[in-house]
């Protein structure tokens, strides 16, 4: 059409140093390191079991941690469903979705932060693990307890997240977008929105894997089922096989639901500089 | 004489301090801008012309006078007075049409129509083949054309520019005087433009307005009486050089009294 530039310009995207000073590293040799690491690590393991040097109860060697599974197998899935699904799911969507619209709502309102700033402030330094013996006199022992500790932990972390986020848009957008007649509304919804997805994220993968940690204290102290229970089980009749095969279960979940995480993430914000 | 598209009457800003005089920003200032015209702001850093761009822009309030675009008194940032910042303010999130549709899409138009109004702003500008971009994927004079062209495409009555071109390199600062300067030869908005480089403002204003520190206000104006359309030519041009000069002596007489004494140089 009546264009009226010479395009000679061109497009030029913001060169992204490849090589940071610390990693000069290419990523296969990273890979190839790590890896062998791991394989000495492991090699150690199985050279100290299998002579027998430390004993089992201390660190239990491949034959006993395959024993440990085939006895935990069966109950696996239910502990695994009763952690998961109706413990750490439940809590975290409830006290994350409560932070972020709370932490949203302090950002955006001088009444609400007014109101309700004194209370977060004061439970933020709260440790919330110190709340498991009253959440128990409370809730008793039967999966509201972890619910409820996930919950406020998640609460805690993302209404710090989601206040800071809505503060550290860049003014320029809110500018750039009321001087283009967005009202207040649409400033929210199309501007401040997109904008604190990433860092929203950000606090979204601390508070997941926190949950992980409240929900296996919370039941170590008071539950009966989980995973946390069967550690406290396993601890109780010296079974430390057991113990190791069930942190090894906590920790390939633990991962997993943080590759879920940063696989929205990365969905979410492929437009963000150097993702 | 008809309204003034623009008339700033005793503008004053001050921001009160702690046991201090007010810190003022702006001075009283009068300002009249004709519809059509376009119109430079130079002067020292902190003298106040971004402040009072971005007042008429209704970003900032004045704390005296009153700011009146087609006789309405300003209150608070409108549609019908685009505004383009020095920093860059694409939408990261938008690609290139996302981002000049941004403003067309608020109006409740129908897709097609905003479509239509983004399509025509991007090709104005140049953007035509890079309109699905995200603007990480953009040099820093690209994202300027999406930001111009973000605001062509609200078609604003003013168009108010804070030194757009400040952060960009020489050359691509001069392609993009010349692009804006087309699209003003095409549309013939008014356009209220800051800087601090006195070629551009001689290259694309028809008035420079003068401003200087302490008092901060507009101490002098300058018609530059070059002949439409300019050419790149014209910049090397004695008549240019002349004007430059004057420029230059108007701005020397609107530093603060006490630095003018100490030197004459810069």
């Amino acid at each position: 059409m009546n264009a009226v530039t010479t395009r000679s310009e061109g497009v030029e995207p913001t060169p992204t140093p490849t090589q940071r000073p610390r990693r000069t590293l290419t990523r296969r040799r990273r890979r190839a390191i790590g890896i062998s690491v791991i394989m000495v690590l492991v090699g150690g393991w199985l050279a100290l079991t299998l002579t027998g040097s430390v004993r089992a109860l201390f660190l239990p060697g491949p034959g006993d941690l395959a024993r440990a599974y085939g006895e935990l197998l069966p109950g696996l899935p239910r502990d695994i469903w009763d952690t998961l699904v109706t413990r750490i799911i439940p809590g975290f969507l409830v006290g994350g979705t409560m932070g972020l619209l709370l932490g949203m709502a302090m950002a955006t309102s001088g009444l609400v932060s007014a109101a309700v700033d004194p209370i977060v402030e004061i439970l933020r330094p709260l440790p919330p693990l110190a709340l498991i013996p009253l959440l128990i006199l409370w809730f008793g022992i039967g999966g509201t307890t972890q619910v409820a500790l996930i919950a406020f932990g998640s609460f805690i972390i993302l209404v710090v997240t989601a206040y800071e986020a809505v503060r550290n848009v860049p003014p320029i957008y809110l500018q750039a977008a009321t001087t283009l007649g967005a009202t207040q509304r649409q400033v929210f919804r199309r501007v401040v929105l997109p904008a604190i997805v990433p860092d929203i994220f950000g606090g979204i993968r601390v508070a997941v894997a926190a949950s992980f940690g409240y929900a296996v204290a919370a039941e170590l102290i008071g539950a009966q089922s989980g995973l946390g229970y069967r550690l406290v089980l396993a601890r109780r009749y010296l079974l430390t096989e057991n113990i190791v095969a069930i942190l090894v279960v906590i920790a390939i979940l633990a991962f997993l639901a943080d590759q879920v995480v940063r696989g929205l993430n990365r969905r979410l914000t492929g437009w963000k500089p150097r993702a | 004489m008809s309204t003034p598209k623009i008339a700033c009457l005793q503008v004053r800003k001050a921001y009160p301090r702690d046991r201090q005089a007010d810190l003022v920003a702006l001075e009283r200032t009068d300002l009249e801008v004709r519809a059509g015209e376009f119109v430079c702001l130079v002067g020292p850093s902190g003298c106040g012309k971004s402040t009072l761009l971005f007042m008429v822009a209704g970003l900032i309030e004045p704390t005296d006078g009153r700011i009146e675009v087609d006789g309405q008194e300003v209150r608070g940032p409108d549609r019908s007075r685009g505004v383009v910042f020095q920093p860059d303010a694409t939408f990261p999130w938008l690609d290139v049409r996302r981002n000049v549709e941004f403003g067309p899409s608020l109006a409740g138009l129908s897709s097609d129509e905003v479509r239509r109004i983004g399509q025509r702003a991007i090709d104005l500008v140049g953007l035509t083949d890079y309109a699905s971009l995200l603007p990480r994927e953009l040099s820093g004079g690209m994202k300027k054309r999406v930001d111009i062209a973000r605001v062509i495409a609200n078609e604003p009555d003013l168009l108010l520019m804070d030194e757009p071109f400040g952060a960009l390199d020489a050359m691509t600062k001069q392609r993009l005087q010349d692009e804006l300067l087309q699209i003003w030869e095409r549309e013939r908005r008014t356009v209220l433009f800051v800087t601090h480089d006195l070629e551009e403002a001689l290259y694309l204003g028809s008035r420079v307005l003068v401003m200087g520190l302490e008092p901060n206000s507009i101490r002098s104006v300058l018609a530059v009486d070059l002949p439409r359309p300019r050419t790149p030519t014209m910049r090397t041009e004695p008549q240019f050089q002349a004007l430059r000069r004057t420029l230059l002596e108007h701005l020397d007489a609107g530093a603060p009294v006490s630095a003018a004494s100490k030197s004459g140089a810069s």
